[in-house]
């Protein structure tokens, strides 16, 4: 089953504005380096990893949990996910399909006829798995390298599907696709390399919003931790829970460009603390509004100026109750997702090596980046 | 211990694969001689130095002109010149090397060993790969050796039928051993593209030799296959000899070194400065290095305590019979021995009956150890596959072990 919720098709709301999402984590690649069947005939270099498991999961539970749009509530879960798991839901766990090509063909064609049914609609869809890159971007699937059949038959086209899902009547569609944009040698060694678009559109479709959001800049590689959300997933799930949020009339909203603006710098915080070469690509491509939130969030990367004082210095970050402690020898900066507003940042260090310093700072979405200490 | 590495003939920093041999020889050497002693006395420092005198050696007027071209022109990319001996060994390597032009490195797997693939694809990579690759090339060969040495023929390698698919298997039982961190969602090494490259070239290179070459019977191996590898073996011969007579032409006298022997007694003088007093010094000779050494050693330099001197693929007794050395005595012939110089406290000479530029030394000299080994390549690859092979280090380690 890939409809995580509703529990079935018929209690899908059609008949007004509605977001649809679709979720496709491959964190099982049996025709890959280290997989469990036979191998592809040209592996591409790629192998197993665990990441968009743990990423699809979180991806979903924020659509079920916290994803809050009055003017388009939640109205559809699909998603497949490779190993096949339970995926909890409201309805309880469901156990999720897996990510197949042909599966993905099925659940595609349900997304889309559910995003077709109102002009108002949102159409979500997320990837996470592998992903290489020629003269497309193409997503793979559990299956691919079957080699059983023709290398590229179980790929997808995503720039085709996204070029395709122009003829949807959603007229706001947000693409995130947290998959590698490298192009590997060995592909440019492949001759024939095409996926499957899923979908086609003719010249007169538009869309008033198409939002890709890549995990990565073209022609490099996107990263999580072992067995954790991807730095992306991360980075998208702060965003989206307030610090990509504008204050637009009494609400605080995260729209298609405010999205783009706080990935960008979220991933580059990211990249500071975790010490990645990670980076993030948006391309809004149209107002759209997202997600409601109660209040606007922040990520704040405090460090000193200097490499050497941030190795000596404890750094305490505090508002009310609510502390972030770096001692001497552990990373900085300190990279954290916290509520906007006055912070007090106290710098010390217990070797005297420079002088202490305590400031009051406003914390304000997106980022808030560093002190002038010492 | 300060380790000095001196290389041989037609050693240029010009020439592909020169930094990623470097890193090699580096990796290889603390791999293989961390723990070692000589003398009671514990190597310490095995991070090799490499005076560098391939700049003060031949240079060619004509760039070689002077080389018969081949009999056909390609209006395109002809096959690397650098890969005509792999080929050429390839060819000679299997029963039918034509049939196995569309999997090569996968053949070489399967009907002789991995180590020899992989002997083979390191080959290729250190020809093939961008100097800015060098780290990452001298990386994964010395762990591809090493998981090969331990696994000659492993039950996967009945499961492939792609070169491609067994680089990739070659790089993921490499990074099998690899702490757990980050994941990239893309391709798991960075050296899956040079070697993705690498064998891609030679697989292409493979197949249009393949077309003209290979698959003719005959006496095309004998007669055309030699004229078509000619280029790059006359390469290396010129450069052979060029690099000999221009050491002998220009290495001076005692009073006034010249710049081959300066170069290189001052990069032993600046090891030993910078190691622990009485630390011993370990001076590894290839090819030309190991007669420039000799000749440092027993003329130029006799004051210097070398604590293990290893000539490897090195002509130091044929210098030695033709009496070109400067201590050269022409009254010591059969069935006498030539003295080995006193401040050679152990030497230990390595060739391969395959490589034709390696001599034996222990009719000549005394007081030396001859090793045997077998690169298990051919005439001109065997000279300079000595130091990319991990089973070398590890016999020499054996042999260390025993003095």
């Amino acid at each position: 089953m890939s409809l995580i919720w509703p529990a079935t098709e018929a209690e899908v709301v059609t008949n007004a504005s509605r977001l649809h999402a679709f979720v496709i984590a491959v964190a099982d690649y049996p025709h890959l380096n280290g997989g469990s069947g036979p191998p592809a005939l040209e592996p591409l270099g790629l192998t197993q990893v665990t990441t968009p498991r743990f990423t699809g999961l979180a991806i979903a539970d924020w659509l079920l949990t916290r994803y809050q749009n009055p003017l388009c509530p939640l109205g559809s879960v699909e998603m497949l996910l490779s190993p096949n798991q339970l995926v909890p839901s409201p309805n309880g766990p469901v156990p999720a399909t897996s990510a197949t090509m042909a599966n993905i063909e099925t659940a595609f064609s349900l997304w889309k006829r559910r995003c077709g049914t109102d002009a108002g609609n949102i159409a979500w869809f997320y990837f996470c798995g592998h992903g290489v890159s020629k003269d497309a971007q193409y997503l793979l699937p559990e299956n691919y390298g079957d080699p059983g059949v023709f290398q590229w038959r179980n790929s997808i086209d995503f720039d085709g599907l996204r070029v395709g899902m122009r003829s949807c009547a959603a007229q706001t569609q947000l693409f995130f696709v947290d998959a590698c944009r490298e192009t590997p040698f060995a592909l440019l060694t492949q001759l024939n390399v095409q996926g499957n678009p899923l979908t086609s559109a003719s010249f007169a479709d538009s869309v008033s919003c198409s939002a890709a959001y890549y995990a990565t800049t073209p022609g490099r590689q996107a990263y999580g931790p072992d067995n954790e959300v991807t730095y992306f997933g991360r980075a998208l799930l702060s965003c989206l829970n307030g610090v990509a949020a504008i204050k637009k009339g009494p609400k605080w909203v995260v729209d298609t460009y405010s999205l783009g603006n706080a990935l960008g710098q979220t991933m580059a915080q990211l990249a500071r603390r975790h010490r990645q070469p990670l980076s993030c690509n948006p391309d809004p491509s149209g107002m759209g509004r997202i997600n409601e939130v109660q209040g606007p969030r922040v990520i704040a990367a405090v460090s000193c100026t200097s490499e050497i004082a941030d190795t000596v210095a404890d750094i305490l970050i505090s508002q009310g109750a609510t502390t972030l402690h770096s001692p001497p020898g552990q990373p900085k900066p300190i990279v954290e997702e916290v509520e906007a507003g006055d912070w007090t940042i106290q710098v010390s260090f217990p070797g005297n090596q420079f002088a202490s310093a305590a400031v009051v700072r406003t914390f304000m979405p997106p980022v808030f980046e560093g002190v002038e200490v010492p | 211990m300060p380790v000095v590495f001196v290389h041989g003939v037609n050693t240029r920093k010009t020439e592909p694969g020169y930094a990623a041999r470097l890193g090699l020889i580096d990796r290889f050497v603390q791999k293989h001689l961390a723990g070692a002693t000589l003398g009671g006395v514990a190597i310490n420092s095995l991070s090799p130095a490499f005076p560098y005198w391939g700049d003060l050696a031949t240079t060619f007027a004509w760039n070689m002109a002077s080389l018969p071209t081949g009999h056909v022109n390609a209006l395109g990319p002809a096959i690397n010149n650098r890969l005509r001996p792999l080929i050429a060994a390839f060819d000679d390597d299997l029963s039918n090397s034509a049939s196995a032009k569309q999997q090569p490195l996968l053949t070489v797997a399967k009907t002789k060993t991995l180590p020899h693939a992989v002997d083979l694809i390191s080959a290729l990579l250190l020809e093939t790969a961008a100097e800015n690759q060098a780290d990452v090339v001298a990386d994964f060969i010395v762990v591809a050796h090493g998981y090969a040495e331990a696994n000659p023929s492993p039950a996967w390698l009945a499961t492939l039928t792609t070169d491609e698919q067994l680089l990739n298997r070659l790089v993921t039982e490499a990074k099998s051993s690899a702490p757990p961190g980050v994941q990239a969602l893309g391709v798991l090494d960075n050296v899956l593209n040079p070697l993705a490259a690498a064998g891609a070239s030679f697989k292409a290179a493979i197949q249009s030799a393949a077309t003209s070459i290979l698959d003719r019977s005959g006496d095309f191996a004998s007669t055309k296959l030699l004229a078509w590898q000619r280029r790059p073996l006359n390469e290396t011969l010129g450069r052979f000899f060029g690099d000999i007579f221009i050491y002998l032409d220009t290495r001076g006298d005692k009073a006034a070194p010249g710049p081959i022997p300066t170069l290189i007694l001052d990069a032993l003088d600046a090891v030993k400065n910078d190691a622990p007093a009485n630390d011993p010094l370990i001076v590894i000779g290839h090819s030309l290095g190991g007669v420039i050494c000799f000749d440092l050693f027993s003329y130029f330099r006799p004051e210097l305590t070398v604590d293990l001197f290893v000539t490897v693929g090195s002509q130091v007794s044929h210098f030695e019979e033709i009496k070109r050395f400067k201590t050269s005595n022409p009254a010591i012939h059969a069935p006498q021995k030539a003295p080995t110089p006193a401040n050679i406290k152990r030497w230990i000479n390595i060739f391969d009956e395959v490589d034709i530029f390696s001599y034996a030394c222990d009719q000549v000299f005394d007081r030396v150890i001859d090793f045997e080994y077998d690169t298990q390549t051919y005439v001109i690859k065997a000279h300079g596959a000595y130091f990319e092979q991990d089973r070398f280090y590890t016999r020499l380690r054996a042999r260390i072990d025993a003095l």
